[in-house]
């Protein structure tokens, strides 16, 4: 039931995620962060088996810092997705892991990037994805919208039309959503207009 | 007398394993994995379950509440009316059942050892993320095999009161707030409205066997004893056990 | 999805031979019969019966199902014989090793911690076994600890399992927990509030009603009182029909 959704735009890249935890008829939570920083420059978000969101990307991001650690580079954003696109078709059939992901970075020289992953380890690099029954009401709204040249402004204007139409059409109660941003500077969270 | 060798069908006429799904075609060269959980099909009815069960923990300004029932039940039939559901893992972290009995204390009982060699490793004492941790870590490593277990860590570290749920799919949440079992929804109803951050400390006590009550009424699988602890920064403390029966009387003058 | 040739192991039957079989059989039985505990201010008692049953077969009028583990502890198991004859040989080859390692007999809370150990080490192929537990705790008052089949324990005043259980179990609650009478004394803390006499009396009531209604409980009921100076066992004929 997890809604994961993601573009890049001019020298930036945003995810957003809902920020339920639920189990069954139950909400146990509505501020679960779904967003783990991977490092300065890299946001994943998850969603699927809430065990596997915990486990998965725990291993994946203790395995980049260890990379970076040895070799004292880390890995570029492309890099990264195919590493974790290896790790995931590993627990695929190792435990029948269920994560779907959306990867987003910022490369120097490359610029900003987004990576869709499902959790069969396919791997697709995109301009904007989402994962989840949000895609269904948000999908078309970004293929209206989303330009490749969009400012920051533009873009959280875009994710926050998107939020209203889940809101508004979704029968799930998505209260709140995390939205975080990597950009030259690194990744940081956004705070939403309330 | 049947025969001890009981000879079944060929794959895909029994059970609703992985096989059942695979088309015809591709069943003789799919390989055969044993299920771990089907080894000994039947037996989860004789092992002692607190499905039935209603557990609570919250935070609040003077610390954490655990408030839990003491019913455990095989089918209908009522199994057992003073469990303890209430795992004194050390005397700063307290564990709740909700599940397979047997699961969690042995579990909760491992954990407590787990804690005690980190205090002796590293000179002070665990957190509850990490104590938590160390439960979450075993469950999903033991995912799919049949665990059943719904618990919250309870207790006050470094960084103040904690409450962390940890079940057997391996999940693990941390809020101030929580209800776990099948009265939980009943909990949760009179939980969630008497809620407050700045509740006293005898109001937080009151709202939490008041919760426990009210799903005792409601659930049939849950009962008994209601049992209501305490956490602050000494550490967690009995605040009272209370036969449900005479709660119920008690509310029922209040209310009149 | 567009495959069209299936993959195929070489070992594979070939098309028109049976596909794989899996061979199974249930490893348990269901040998019947009812244990009992009570715990006493300064006893304890435990009780069984001795048949053995499977399916509507009688197998044995006399297969005890209480064993004697230390001086003043004893083991009350119900459930499938073969691996109650297992865990039992277990649970003593482990007091043995236990003794010779600290010279003392192992004390009732360690075993009853011990034994849910046991039953837990096999979570996952479990004994399917019924156990209550009896002995004298360390202040000299009777104790019984009730099991279910993967371990999970609580000490309790009284208790009983096995196939009586749903027809003893409402009659102990009412004359030794004393629920629902609310004008009696509740009982003490740890035990009942009778005396060896009264609790011997009701016990062995149990054991006679259980048998008239119960078509897995009868022949003989055993009965073990323990106290602070060891084990004393006697026998009562229950019904044979």
């Amino acid at each position: 039931m997890d809604f994961l959704i993601g573009f890049t735009g001019k020298d930036y890249a945003i995810i957003a995620a809902d920020a339920n935890a639920a189990r069954s008829i139950m909400v146990y939570s509505q501020q679960l962060d779904k967003i783990r920083e991977l490092d300065s420059h890299k946001l994943l978000a998850v969603g699927g088996d809430a065990a596997d969101c915990i486990q998965e990307p725990e291993y994946i991001q203790k395995n980049m810092t260890l990379y970076a650690m040895r070799n004292g580079v880390q890995l570029t954003t492309h890099a990264a997705a195919n590493y974790i696109r290896g790790e995931k078709s590993y627990n695929l059939r190792r435990a029948m892991s269920q994560v779907d992901m959306l990867l987003v970075g910022y490369d120097e020289g490359v610029g900003p990037s987004l990576y869709f992953l499902d959790y069969l380890a396919s791997m697709q690099k995109l301009d904007y994805a989402s994962h989840g029954y949000g895609g269904f009401f948000c999908n078309s709204l970004l293929d209206t919208h989303w330009r490749a040249d969009l400012t920051e402004e533009q873009g959280l204007e875009l994710l926050e039309r998107c939020f209203k139409e889940v809101q508004t059409r979704f029968m799930i109660s998505m209260p709140n959503f995390t939205i975080k941003v990597v950009d030259k500077n690194g990744v940081r969270t956004v705070e939403r207009k309330s | 007398m049947a025969s001890a060798l009981d000879y079944t069908l060929p794959v895909g006429a029994h059970g609703t394993g992985a096989a059942d799904r695979l088309a015809p075609q591709l069943l003789d060269a799919a390989p055969m994995l044993p299920d771990p959980s089907e080894r000994c099909p039947g037996v989860e009815k004789h092992v002692r379950m607190l499905h039935g069960t209603t557990t609570l923990a919250f935070k609040y300004q003077g610390g954490v509440v655990v408030a839990v029932d003491s019913r455990a039940s095989a089918g209908a039939y009522i199994a057992s009316q003073t469990v303890k559901k209430v795992i004194e893992i050390n005397p700063f972290l307290l564990g709740t059942m909700a599940g397979g009995a047997a699961d969690c204390s042995y579990w909760e009982r491992y954990l407590g050892m787990r804690c005690r060699m980190f205090e002796l490793d590293q000179k002070k004492r665990i957190s509850v993320a990490a104590a938590s941790k160390i439960l979450s870590n075993i469950t999903h490593s033991y995912k799919g095999y049949g665990l059943s277990m719904g618990t919250m860590i309870c207790g006050w570290d470094e960084s103040g009161p904690q409450i962390y749920y940890v079940d057997s799919d391996g999940d693990r949440l941390h809020h101030h707030l929580f209800s776990v079992g099948s009265g939980s929804t009943f909990a949760y109803g009179v939980l969630d409205t008497g809620y407050r951050y700045d509740l006293t400390k005898d109001e937080a006590l009151a709202l939490a066997q008041r919760s426990i009550f009210a799903a005792t009424y409601r659930d049939a699988y849950s009962g008994g004893t209601v049992r209501v602890y305490h956490i602050d920064q000494k550490g967690w403390q009995r605040m009272s056990e209370t036969d449900s029966m005479e709660l119920y009387f008690k509310f029922r003058q209040e209310k009149a | 999805m567009s495959c069209t040739e299936p993959l195929r192991l070489s070992a594979a039957p070939k098309a028109g031979v049976r596909g794989p079989h899996e061979r199974r059989f249930n490893p348990y039985d269901h040998n019947g019969g009812t244990v009992l505990a009570v715990a006493g201010t300064n006893f304890a008692i435990v009780a069984g019966d001795t048949r053995m049953s499977s399916g509507f077969n009688i197998l044995s009028r006399n297969q005890s199902k209480l064993l004697q583990l230390t001086a003043t502890t004893v083991l009350a198991t119900g459930g499938f014989r073969g691996d109650v004859s297992t865990l039992q040989k277990l649970l003593k080859a482990k007091l043995v090793e236990y003794e010779h390692k600290h010279g003392e007999p192992m004390k009732v809370h360690a075993i009853a911690q011990m034994l849910a150990n046991t039953l837990y080490g096999r979570r996952f192929f479990p004994y399917y076994t019924w156990n209550i537990l009896s002995g004298m705790d360390e202040n000299g008052v009777g104790c019984v600890y009730s099991y279910d089949p993967v371990g999970n324990y609580e000490r309790v005043r009284v208790n009983v399992t096995g196939s009586g259980e749903p027809l003893i179990q409402p009659l102990l609650d009412n004359q030794f927990e004393r629920q629902h009478q609310q004008l009696a004394s509740k009982p003490p803390p740890l035990s009942v509030g009778q005396d060896l006499a009264e609790a011997t009396a009701i016990v062995k009531d149990a054991f006679y009603s259980a048998g008239e209604r119960d078509i897995y409980t009868g022949d003989t009921m055993e009965v073990c009182v323990i106290t602070k100076d060891g084990v004393k066992l006697e026998s009562f004929e229950l019904n044979v029909d």
